[in-house]
């Protein structure tokens, strides 16, 4: 369980000016469960996502996660434990399919037998023909294809949890729509919690469990789909809520 | 003025320095023991004389004789004699008693100061003073020949009749030596009511427009001949003699007494007026050294048959070429150790300094400015600062550390370029699924900033080879030994014979490090 209490985080900004990104938010996200974070740009979501991997720190608040401090633990070791997909992937352009999703057995020297292994078994989870894929570079995939890689890659050390950071965001509408399928069906296969950003509402209805809306830094609402739906916090919410739904 | 004064400085800051030069980094002949190398120090009266034993040692005997001239200043020159890398050198008795024996003595007698040093040079360094040139190169005064007429000078005593009067200009060096113008106090009781200490190159001009009547100069300048002068017989000796003579070393004689006879043809027919003549024709009117020498011998009638020159218009540049195939061969070994050396220490310094001031931000500004300081210092003052350093002395070390520090600007920079140029995106997700600082550099970084990093590599060594061949100032030799002596003797086969295959050696290894980065370039970009 993720568990994340009153965290704030404060940026000084250009002009020197102290901004809040995020202002004393608090959720929890339960064992195998996705939770979508969704909202503006500049909402703070990302930020969110940032502090609980520790790529951003907190300026106060704590984070938990199935008990530990997530504040004081070694960011190396919390990583490892915590798969990463951002949009566009973020695959290492100068390392083949099978090296950018083997880097970290690579690190900690796996045999090379195991590393093998396990990348063919986990492309072969992502769809993705091992012998037609492993020994390619990024740039000779589409973007769906390297999205799958990247999915493959956060993947690789079993971790029980994945932090998504609009990992859909920049592909056309039937590619995403194919990966939605597909997330849902590795979500059934491995069992994985998620914690997922996007601006998309659609697909945090469709993806997520529960969902978290941002804006101005704050949580605004809590809650399912039918939450959402039905019982708006506010008027922002529900103008939300009706703009993208409906616009689609 | 650049070009002459170069060599001119240079032969100041050596002599200067001298004492404190470590060792020189000549490369030994491996011809057999019919080869004799004759050195010379960098002023052009040294490289005449050494021409001309050369020349005489060619017509009358069978050795190869290697001509090793502009060798810096006297320690450079004595010190590759002691090594044994030269055989033989011109010199003068009175730096060899002041500035190689060190003694103290006043000495004003000439013969015997010629007896000293031999005995003393035989003594300590088995090395032999051979019979003297004849001319004495050494403190003269000269006056407007319209004054010396006008007055009857004749001789340094003179000047005391006019010594309320007449207008004296002297150089700095001569105003405070002892032997300079205090002697001529002490000595001649000579007390001058309008004297003044000047630069010696416009103390010339200064007496030929009247504005001085008297100054100072070295008895066997070239220049004294362009003006209307009188020189003035130093009648109670106070100046120190300076005779010119060859130096042996000992060892070469024994084996080879029939040098001594050769070059004993050239003893006394060098008095203070013909040394001055050569010296006018080289430095004034910008004849060939080796022109020079081969028109003295043959009028003195001392080249005998067969004084066919060696030389540059023996066949065209090919040929030439060919001839010099294995000295050349040599030479770019030297060439490349030098800019090996320095470029390798460069990549491991500068690589690292680059990635530590991608680290440290504030540091990036101080540091790259700072070693596009030193790229903004001419070459030659930074190979020349060098010397003067303990432990680096003439030679090999003072220019790999001179060429270091040039190669060093364009790897730092393309290091930190390279590295900064990295997506900071794709830095972000290397992090975030936990690659340590150090994994990020090494499996993130570096290999995107490779090209980056290669590109300044390449830079590095083609600046370098060029620099390098302004190595050979400061005796490390290379490439640029028969550029600066081709350039001296104004010699332009001497000149390519260095300069195209350095700008060859500058195309191959940028290839080479071409083909380096292909294979160091991870796939996929």
């Amino acid at each position: 369980m993720i568990s994340v209490q009153n965290i704030t985080k404060v940026f000084n900004s250009q002009d020197g000016e102290p901004v809040k990104a995020v202002d004393n938010v608090s959720f929890e996200v339960s064992e195998g469960q996705t939770l979508c974070l969704i909202g503006t740009s500049g909402s703070g979501k990302t930020t969110c996502l940032k502090m609980i991997n520790r790529l951003v720190e907190p300026t106060s608040g704590d984070i938990w996660i199935n008990g530990t401090d997530v504040i004081h633990a070694c960011p190396i070791e919390l990583r490892r434990g915590l798969g990463y997909v951002i949009q566009k992937a973020g695959l290492l352009p100068h390392l083949t399919v099978a090296q950018n999703v083997g880097l970290l057995p690579r690190i900690l020297h796996w045999e090379n037998e195991r590393k093998r292994a396990r990348v063919d078994e986990l492309l072969d989870l992502v769809s993705l023909s091992p012998d037609q894929y492993r020994d390619r570079y990024p740039r000779e995939l589409s973007g769906g294809q390297q999205q799958r890689v990247g999915v493959a890659r956060a993947l690789v050390l079993d971790p029980p949890i994945i932090l998504m950071d609009e990992p859909f965001g920049a592909l056309d509408p039937i590619t995403r729509e194919g990966l939605h399928d597909e997330f849902l069906r590795l979500k059934e296969e491995v069992g994985k919690t998620v914690v997922m950003v996007t601006h998309d509402l659609a697909e945090a209805f469709k993806l997520g469990d529960c969902i978290a809306l941002m804006d101005g830094g704050k949580l605004v609402q809590f809650g399912s789909e039918d939450d959402f739906r039905e019982r708006p916090e506010n008027d922002f919410v529900q103008d939300f809520v009706r703009s993208h739904v409906e616009s689609r | 003025m650049r070009k002459q004064s170069l060599p001119v400085l240079l032969f100041l800051f050596f002599s200067l320095i001298g004492p404190t030069l470590a060792q020189l980094d000549l490369e030994r002949s491996n011809e057999s023991e019919h080869t004799i190398v004759v050195g010379s120090k960098l002023l052009p009266e040294s490289r005449i004389l050494a021409e001309l034993m050369s020349q005489l040692l060619e017509a009358h005997t069978d050795f190869n004789v290697v001509r090793r001239l502009g060798l810096g200043g006297t320690m450079v020159c004595f010190q590759a004699m002691q090594n044994g890398e030269i055989d033989i050198y011109p010199e003068y008795t009175g730096t060899g008693a002041v500035t190689i024996l060190e003694l103290d003595l006043k000495l004003r007698d000439p013969l015997r100061t010629y007896l000293v040093v031999s005995r003393g040079f035989r003594k300590r360094f088995n090395i032999a003073w051979l019979e003297p040139f004849g001319f004495n190169n050494t403190y003269v005064l000269a006056v407007h020949k319209d004054i010396a007429s006008q007055f009857g000078l004749e001789t340094i005593s003179d000047l005391k009749e006019v010594e309320e009067t007449i207008n004296v200009g002297v150089s700095h060096e001569f105003l405070n030596r002892a032997d300079g113008f205090p002697g001529l106090q002490d000595v001649y009781d000579l007390n001058f009511a309008n004297i003044r200490g000047m630069e010696h190159s416009l103390a010339y001009q200064a007496v030929a427009s009247r504005n001085i009547d008297v100054l100072d100069a070295f008895s066997t300048d070239g220049e004294l001949m362009r003006y209307d002068l009188t020189l003035l017989e130093d009648d109670r000796l106070l100046f120190p003699p300076y005779h010119g003579a060859p130096l042996i070393r000992q060892e070469v004689l024994s084996a080879h007494p029939q040098i001594r006879e050769v070059l004993t043809k050239l003893a006394w027919r060098l008095d203070d007026e013909t040394m001055r003549g050569l010296n006018y024709r080289v430095q004034e009117e910008k004849i060939s050294i080796a022109e020079v020498a081969r028109d003295f011998l043959q009028e003195e009638g001392l080249l005998g048959e067969a004084s066919v020159s060696q030389g540059a218009e023996a066949g065209g540049f090919l040929s030439y070429l060919q001839q010099r195939a294995g000295k050349t061969l040599s030479l770019t070994v030297e060439h490349l150790t030098l800019v090996g050396l320095s470029l390798g220490l460069a990549i491991l310094v500068g690589l690292p300094l680059g990635i530590f001031i991608t680290r440290y931000q504030r540091f990036a500004q101080p540091v790259l400015s700072l070693s596009g300081i030193i790229q903004t210092i001419p070459s030659i003052a930074l190979l020349a600062f060098f010397i003067a350093v303990p432990g680096l002395g003439l030679g090999l070390r003072s220019a790999v550390v001179a060429l270091f520090l040039y190669a060093l600007l364009p790897i730092v920079r393309n290091t930190y370029t390279g590295i900064q140029e990295v997506d900071p995106k794709l830095l972000e997700a290397a992090r975030g699924i936990g690659l340590t600082e150090r994994e990020l550099l090494t499996i993130v970084e570096l290999p995107l900033a490779v090209r980056t990093i290669m590109a300044g590599v390449r830079t590095s060594a083609v600046i370098n080879i060029g620099v390098a061949t302004l190595a050979a100032f400061i005796g490390a030799g290379g490439l640029g030994e028969p550029i600066v002596t081709g350039l001296q003797l104004n010699d332009p086969y001497l000149i390519l014979s260095g300069a195209v295959p350095a700008a060859l050696l500058a195309v191959v290894v940028d290839k080479a490090l071409g083909l380096l980065e292909g294979g160091l370039t991870p796939g996929g970009s």
